[in-house]
């Protein structure tokens, strides 16, 4: 569509430099520019042919961009609303890039010429550099805190422009439950070990320090942080069997699967890097969706249930029908063994309506066996299940 | 190590070498030199594109569909970007690439090493366009 001559205006009124392509594929559709001065403009290519590519342009505050980047604005709408009152347009020669003609256009105006695509969705994906971390000055800080520290870094492009709360109820609550679980330690005692410091906005960015010890040589939250960091980088059954087997409990491993499902769900990338003002270590971790789906696949490893039923004739020892999930307890009389279970749930109404004595009459027993084999993360479980007795 | 001059941080560091089979539209039947050229070859005086990254790599898409979709939507803006479609394939040799799953385009920075200035083409159709 031809743009009023009335919005022409003599040379194009910026000096721009492209600073990053948001969408660019086959054609420079969506780029980030910016003038000698620092303000952000998006331009959209409109219409291109072999000569020429017209671009709209709009001026833009960083809260803005960072908007219509985490797809929370269409781009469509924020040419509608722009927050200075015009638009402009450039045509620019493909082969040198100048500008051949301009044109300023009111918003209300702008609209109307429909140049942007109700339907046009900003396809911005983060691309991921490394996240240069400053190891000498992280190492500095926990010599001047005289504490471990862990440094928390978590990118997504959903946390563009502001923190999702998944970000930290299901990522920096776990590191930080996993970290309690392993220096056993509870929320009441939480303002005494820990604290928080270095906040980062534009992405979710926090160190953590650690003193549990409270002595010269901070060995036990070294422990900790070390096999934290372990555990973030951890990929095979072998990495998850040694930091099993250097762990009293297995209660981090419910945070831990938090983490890396939230990982998947929000495709983010968390980089974290302990420094140890004793040892002088710093040690980094960064697991990603595609790390985290490998790491997924070996937790969740499942052998197959091995179901098997049995008769045992004896006595009963134990009955508690009153419990959630009634139990028994019995004896056999011939290999002189107890067995306990619950009762299968058909059975408790002739349980309850029997006169069971207890210890006494022999019965022959019913009893499924459910085995649950040890997996990398589990130990071996076996379920019982009364599911028939008869008086013998 | 790249046979374009590549502006700092480029590629990203998350860019991979990758075996795949992409699609990539072509001018003609047969491809030519012309058909492999990045978009910064393409305007060499244009100064606005020389640093931008993805204007130094190679545009190609997974799939035949998505190859189409993006041609269709250059065609709505105006320009034909070509007339055939081929299947290419990109081996660990030729480079690294950046994917973006939500459009199924690829972009592909290539090796200095790779010397052939085209790729093997494959099953080059003239696009339908209907």
């Amino acid at each position: 569509m031809k743009i009023d001559n009335i919005y022409h205006i003599e040379e194009f009124p910026f000096n721009l430099k492209v600073i990053q392509a948001i969408d660019f594929e086959m054609e420079p559709i969506l780029l980030l520019e910016r003038d000698t001065i620092g303000n952000n403009f998006l331009s959209y290519l409109y219409y291109s042919d072999e000569i020429n590519e017209h671009r709209a342009y709009l001026q833009l505050s960083d809260d803005r961009l960072n908007e219509i980047l985490a797809n929370e604005l269409t781009l469509k709408r924020a040419f509608s609303i722009p927050e200075t009152n015009l638009i402009t347009v450039g045509v620019f020669a493909l082969e040198s890039g100048v500008a051949m003609e301009s044109f300023m256009i009111p918003s209300q105006v702008f609209e109307e010429y429909k140049l942007i695509p109700e339907d046009y969705e900003v396809q911005f994906e983060q691309v991921h550099n490394k996240v240069e971390l400053d190891k000498s000055e992280l190492l500095q800080f926990s010599e001047r805190k005289q504490k471990i520290v862990l440094d928390f870094y978590l990118q997504s492009e959903n946390l563009l422009n502001n923190i999702k709360p998944y970000a930290i109820y299901k990522i920096l609550t776990p590191v930080i439950e996993i970290i309690k679980s392993m220096l056993e330690f509870d929320s009441r005692t939480a303002d005494k070990h820990l604290a928080f410091s270095n906040f980062r906005q534009g992405s979710l960015g926090v160190t953590i320090e650690v003193n549990y010890s409270h002595d010269l040589f901070l060995e036990k939250e070294s422990e900790a942080l070390e096999i934290l960091i372990l555990l973030l980088n951890a990929q095979e059954k072998n990495d998850f069997e040694s930091i099993i087997s250097r762990t009293k409990n297995e209660k981090y491993l419910k945070y831990y699967k938090s983490i890396i499902k939230s990982i998947i769900d929000n495709d983010a990338y968390l980089h974290t890097a302990y420094a140890n003002p004793i040892s002088k270590i710093v040690q980094t971790s960064l697991i990603d969706k595609k790390k985290a789906l490998v790491a997924r696949e070996v937790i969740d490893e499942t052998l197959e249930i091995i179901e098997d039923t049995e008769v045992i004739t004896g006595t009963f020892l134990e009955i508690d029908v009153d419990r959630k999930q009634p139990s028994f307890k019995i004896h056999s009389s011939e290999e002189d063994f107890t067995v306990k279970g619950k009762f299968e749930l058909s059975l408790l109404e002739k349980v309850k309506n029997d006169f069971i004595n207890i210890g006494k009459e022999n019965y022959s027993f019913t009893i499924k066996t459910i085995y649950h084999p040890e997996t990398t993360l589990k130990s071996e479980e076996i379920n019982r299940f009364l599911i028939d007795y008869k008086k013998l | 190590m790249w046979k374009e001059e590549l502006p700092e941080n480029c590629p990203p560091t998350s860019a991979e070498s990758l075996n795949v089979d992409t699609y990539r539209i072509l001018v003609g039947e047969t491809a030519v030199e012309e058909d492999f050229l990045t978009y910064a070859k393409m305007h060499p005086e244009n100064k606005r594109y020389q640093s931008l990254c993805e204007a130094n790599a190679l545009s190609s898409y997974d799939t035949r569909e998505n190859a189409l979709i993006a041609w269709k939507k250059a065609l709505k803006r105006g320009k034909r970007i070509g007339n055939y479609i081929a299947k290419v394939y990109l081996t660990k040799e030729h480079g690294v690439n950046h994917f973006k799953e939500k459009t199924g385009h690829l972009s592909t920075w290539v090796f200095s090493a790779y010397e052939e200035n085209t790729f093997d083409c494959h099953e080059i159709n003239l696009i339908d366009e209907d």
